[in-house]
């Protein structure tokens, strides 16, 4: 009966369904969509860190290069991983008449690759004293491509001026960055700051994906108990303002999908109250032939839960199938001017989709948690209707 | 001990400040095997005392057994449960379920009892039959006329052989021609089964058919007849 009971106002039913199918589509929809971009940012982060980073102890409180840098020591790591040292330092850049303050970053050759996305003219350093240009430093200093640059930093234990020549320029996501970038080959800026010296080393581990934590803290105990004098962080350790975003996304995603649901509920709980209220003789008249409030409840609860697992299930076919396509990778349907506040951040315009068991579930979870209040708040009002009075009510 | 039976019977409604006592101390009792008719004018109380005697309403005073139950005693789920095993009810407005077919609502009670399909369609069937409705057993109320609607109502209210049939005002939304139709086949289930009916009505022309006329007016029984 509570089958046939969803047929009777099939527009209605059809409505309410609707709006259910919506919310479970809109959510894992915008759930996928979130995780895409969550994972974009992230992998952004980990990309620019390293998995694993390798600083003196107390960095945060030291200033002067020579607290800073320090001999890299052989590191043990898992077959296929491997470390980068990183040396950075400030320093005064001259090119002709002028000059700019910049930080030096002395990198390897691998850390030179990850900026290939940024070039924006010439290449990559392929040799000693080439350099890499912020496109706003170039312009400040009026040097372009093969011309002379010379970056002087005195007071240290290198040579304290080097000179290179510009063979790329970067375009990198904030101006005030790019203002004072100059990335160099790492034996260049120990040449010049800190002969043998790091500022910290870089680990990276491939193979290991973006939330897996237990291989990072394991080898991070492991690296920790043979480096004496050296801090070994994760790298949400290594980046603790961007960390403290991690634990926001279950309560932005829990958050969102409450309030959708809440307003779906909000819909759902009117459109079956109102179905109710036009058949209260029925229900006074299945009190009056013997059924209990119980069983009332239980006719109606049964009804509301099917009409909302059906559009559940509806929604959830949909709401998958469209995050299936936005896994294989999309490009955000945003006009041009929004995708350039995106991409100052530096992040991807081409996401994927990523959808766990846990945001599915938290999906079904509110979707069948408004259900059953929508379905035995009205059941019980209608369980509690006498049926003498029930059978006289008149819509 | 009577099948029915009413003692010194109250009924007021507070409604809004204002009480109106609609039964004024009723006794009345109601044989197995009866076919009794409760007559009255608008307002006489005769629908009131088929509710309290269904266990639909309680008392504001005295008590009402059904079956040596004191019904009036008994809490709202347990009056319900006593209902749907004991009684069978008609009431004037049809009140099928519109998403069951004939046969569905006949066997309702039945179905709500527990009963197996198969028996409770052979059942239902049954009394489609008795009451001249077997051919249009797998209609749904709004392919039925009045007529057959009501019919339907009363097979569903025999087809669980309940102790007695309370019916208010079965034959009122009926043409005069198919109400007669009606209290006809209730009467030859009286006669053929034995099953009690109690009924009401302010049709005159139907009361030649009854065994017995029970007279309500402002609250009060003020005559009876056996016939």
């Amino acid at each position: 009966m509570a089958w046939r009971n969803l047929f009777r106002a099939p527009g209605r039913n059809l409505a309410t369904g609707g709006v259910v199918a919506l919310v479970v589509f809109l959510s894992l929809v915008f759930l996928s969509l979130y995780g895409g971009a969550m994972d974009a940012f992230f992998r952004l982060l980990l990309e620019r860190t390293g998995h694993l980073v390798v600083r003196v102890e107390g960095y945060g409180e030291k200033e002067d290069l020579e607290s800073l840098a320090f001999l890299p020591p052989a590191l043990e790591l898992p077959p296929g991983a491997w470390a980068e040292g990183v040396l950075e330092g400030a320093a005064l850049l001259i090119a002709g008449e002028r000059s700019r303050p910049v930080l030096l970053t002395g990198l390897e050759a691998q850390g030179f690759a990850r900026y290939r996305a940024y070039l924006a003219a010439g290449r990559l350093p392929l040799a000693s004293g080439e350099a890499l240009l912020g496109e706003a430093l170039a312009r400040a200093l009026k040097v372009g491509l093969g011309e002379e640059v010379v970056a002087y930093a005195p007071g240290g234990m290198g040579l304290g001026v080097y000179a290179f020549r510009v063979v790329g320029l970067l375009d990198l996501p904030e101006t005030l960055l790019e203002a004072r970038t100059l990335l160099v080959p790492l034996e260049d800026a120990q040449a010049l700051l800190s002969p043998g010296r790091v500022t910290r080393l870089e680990v990276r581990l491939p193979g290991v994906g973006l939330y897996e934590t237990a291989p990072l803290e394991a080898l991070k105990e492991e690296l920790a108990s043979r480096l004496p004098g050296l801090a070994v962080e994760t790298w949400l350790e290594a980046n603790p303002a961007y960390a403290a975003v991690l634990p926001l996304y279950d309560l932005v995603m829990a958050v969102y999908v409450g309030f959708f649901f809440l307003l779906g509920g909000l819909i759902l709980l009117n459109a079956l109250y109102l179905s109710l209220v036009e058949r209260v003789r029925e229900f006074g008249l299945l009190h009056a032939l013997g059924l209990t409030g119980g069983r009332v409840v239980g006719l109606v609860f049964w009804e509301s839960l099917f009409l909302v697992g059906a559009a559940t299930l509806v929604g959830l076919g949909l709401g998958l199938l469209v995050h299936l396509e936005m896994a294989d990778g999309f490009r955000l349907p945003l006009p041009d001017w929004v995708l350039k506040q995106y991409r100052e951040f530096g992040l991807p315009e081409v996401l994927y989709g990523r959808l766990g068991a846990k945001e599915v579930l938290l999906t079904l979870g509110y979707a069948f948690g408004v259900a059953l209040l929508a379905a035995l708040w009205p059941a019980w009002v209608a369980s509690r209707l006498e049926a003498v009075e029930a059978m006289r009510y008149v819509p | 001990m009577a099948l029915i039976e009413a003692k010194g019977v109250r009924k007021v409604y507070r409604g809004d400040g204002v009480e109106t006592e609609a039964l004024r101390g009723v006794d009345l009792k109601v044989e197995a095997g009866e076919f009794a008719a409760l007559v009255g004018p608008s307002g006489s109380g005769k629908s009131t005392l088929l509710h309290l005697l269904s266990g639909l309403d309680l008392p504001t005073e005295g008590e009402v057994w059904v079956g040596g139950v004191a019904i009036s005693r008994l809490s709202r789920a347990q009056r319900a449960r006593f209902r749907l095993e004991r009684m069978g009810l008609v009431f004037q407005a049809y009140n099928l379920f519109p998403v069951l077919t004939a046969l569905e609502n006949a066997a309702f009670v039945l179905e709500a009892r527990g009963v197996p399909k198969a028996e409770r369609e052979r059942r239902a069937l049954e009394f489609l039959e008795v009451l001249g409705l077997k051919e249009k057993a797998h209609r749904y109320p709004r392919q039925l006329s009045g007529g057959e609607q009501q019919r339907v109502a009363v097979a569903r209210a025999l087809a669980a052989e309940p102790l007695i049939v309370l019916a208010d005002e079965p034959t009122a939304n009926l043409d005069s021609k198919t109400g007669l139709a009606l209290i006809e086949r209730m009467k030859a289930l009286n006669r053929e089964r034995g099953v009690t009916f109690l009924f009401s009505t302010h049709d005159p022309r139907l009361l030649e058919h009854v065994g017995r006329v029970v007279r309500l007016e402002d609250g009060r029984i003020v005559g009876e007849e056996w016939r």
